[in-house]
């Protein structure tokens, strides 16, 4: 996976964030990401994942310090032209139900569509193409005029990921794209993650929950606690006892799941 | 044995231990209420002055009076009365396509999470509030007076006020959408009126087509009485045979308006379960 060094994707610079409540969500970050990478986000509740993951894609603007993008430095004030680079999986999906699989697919490339014909639901044939496309990567092109309120939450996080990819991506940004999914599906959603981001050499940053996860699919690991970066190591460099001390050791019976895992 | 029943006693002690949290099912609440209630519809039947026993023994003769009077219908002039019974839903379809094309901006303007300010929210409020508040009657009788008998003052009439239902009616709809695929949307570049076209529009899709339909149905039945102050429709015959002691034909114009609302709550119904 680092075999060659590649270029940078993300950097991010002392990047300082306050509520206005006055707690403290993330201070003094710095990270670099290369190209293709897929890193994982992991920490207790509260440490600043999802603040993290909104500074990137602009929806949380940092109090202090830079996110550069591709050597194109920006603060990110300027949402507009990171937003066409990334594509975005959430949690509990944010789909719109009432509609096909499809249609929410191509709402992905609004953002390059015709203002008015797209309003209305046109969209080229070309564009159609390409979500019926991103429909068979993720596995459900059989279902691609259902209505999403059809689906279970496995199909849902599947046409989430469809949506997100459909304008091919530099970036995916994927905040607890798992949380709501059984174990099984969980893994097959990461493997599809993991998959796409090294078929077509998308960067993904992705928080998760779920230790033995992250160790199976993040080519790196970042660790956050109280909106600091505790671990920032290759996977295979880390030790359980350093996610311990992250997680304040509360979690035993987690930790014992990984020294299983490690054993193997 | 003796094990069992120690156990049982232990059991018992336990529970007894819970015997302070136990509470009533129904508390004092409810039944203040019960007999407020009575109390109150005690006083208004005795200020209204019903007399049950008059009710029952002396209105009832002349209403099997009324009703025999009213037998056999007379259908002699069916088709006048289809004729106007066509201009009654005529009328009540557009004033129901009046009221939904007037009821879309003040919706998005008086629903808390689109509105572009305080401002704009309280007067498309206070426009809502305003036609909802004002009778169709009394806006049919004003606007015969002003535009003269016909249709138009009765379209004008249902589609001021049911405009106000409606506004209401989609603003708590659109205040009530999921706001994640939203932001989801606009995180993807999607503009304003992207967003409410692919974010808004789906979410209140059910209960706009839902709605519709019912003021449809509504208006229909409004329009039927309409006629009465002369804003057009089959309740001008029904007035007039009403008028003329007519009652034959009175009980024909009722048959007559119920097959049709029977047809229309029909056609209502099954495209409302094709579309939802
Ligand atoms: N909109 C907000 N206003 C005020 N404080 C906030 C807001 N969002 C997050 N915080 C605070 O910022 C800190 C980090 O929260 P964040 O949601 O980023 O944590 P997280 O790591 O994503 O947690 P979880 O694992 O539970 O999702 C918390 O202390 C939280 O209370
Ligand atoms: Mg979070």
């Amino acid at each position: 996976m680092t075999q060659n060094p590649k270029s940078k994707m993300l950097e991010f610079k002392n990047i300082e964030k306050k509520f206005s409540d006055g707690s403290t969500a993330l201070s003094g970050i710095d990270l670099s990401i290369s190209e293709g990478e897929f890193v994982v986000l992991l920490g207790p509740s509260g440490s600043g994942k999802t603040t993290f993951i909104r500074t990137i894609n602009g929806i949380i603007k940092p109090d202090r310090g830079t996110i550069s993008i591709i050597d194109e430095e920006k603060f990110l004030t300027d949402g507009e032209s990171l937003r066409k680079q990334m594509g975005v999986v959430f949690q509990d999906f944010n789909l719109v139900e009432n509609l096909s699989c499809i249609n929410n697919v191509l709402s992905g490339l609004l953002f390059s569509s015709n203002r008015l014909l797209s309003s209305l639901y046109f969209f080229s044939k070309k564009q159609k193409l390409q979500a019926l496309e991103c429909l068979e990567q993720v596995g459900i092109l059989d279902k691609a005029y259902a209505r999403v309120s059809t689906l279970s939450g496995g199909q849902k996080q599947r046409v989430g990921i469809a949506r997100a990819i459909v304008k091919k991506p530099k970036l995916l940004l994927a905040d607890e794209p798992v949380a709501s999914l059984d174990p099984v599906i969980a893994h097959d959603i990461m493997f599809l993650l993991r998959d796409l981001s090294k078929k077509f050499g998308i960067t993904v940053v992705c928080s998760l929950h779920q230790v033995d996860l992250a160790f199976e699919f993040a080519d790196r690991i970042v660790g956050l606690s109280e909106g600091k970066i505790m671990i920032n190591a290759p996977t295979a460099d880390i030790r359980i006892d350093e996610i311990q001390t992250m997680y304040k050791g509360q979690i035993k019976g987690l930790s014992f799941g990984i020294e299983q895992k490690i054993e193997k | 044995m003796g094990l069992n029943r120690r156990l049982k006693n232990k059991n018992l002690n336990g529970t007894h231990r819970l015997e302070k949290y136990l509470r009533p099912q129904w508390g004092w609440r409810t039944f203040l209420s019960i007999f407020g209630l009575i109390t109150v519809y005690s006083l208004i039947y005795f200020d209204l002055e019903i007399s049950l026993g008059n009710l029952l023994f002396n209105s009832s003769n002349y209403l099997i009076d009324i009703l025999a009077r009213m037998l056999p219908p007379d259908f002699s002039n069916l088709n006048v009365l289809l004729f106007s019974m066509v201009e009654t839903v005529e009328i009540a379809m557009m004033g129901t396509l009046f009221a939904i094309l007037l009821s879309i901006p003040l919706a998005i303007f008086s629903a808390k999470n689109l509105t572009p300010n305080k401002f704009v929210y309280s007067t498309c409020k206070t426009i809502t509030i305003f036609f909802r508040a004002l009778p169709e009657f009394i806006v049919a009788m004003i606007l015969v007076i002003a535009i003269g008998f016909g249709p138009t003052p009765g379209i004008l009439a249902l589609g001021l006020h049911t405009m106000g239902f409606l506004a209401k009616f989609y603003a708590e709809a659109i205040e009530h959408i999921d706001p994640n695929p939203l932001e989801a949307l606009k995180v993807m570049g999607a503009s304003k009126r992207q967003v409410f076209s692919f974010g808004v529009v789906p979410q209140i899709m059910p209960s706009f087509i839902g709605n519709n339909f019912y003021i449809l149905d509504r208006n229909i039945r409004m329009a039927t009485m309409l006629g009465i102050v002369g804003a057009g429709g089959i309740g001008y015959e029904l007035q007039s045979s009403f008028r003329m002691f007519e009652y034959e034909r009175v009980s024909a114009i009722i048959i007559v308006i119920f097959v049709t609302i029977y047809i229309i709550d029909y056609i209502s119904s099954a495209i409302r379960s094709k579309l939802l």
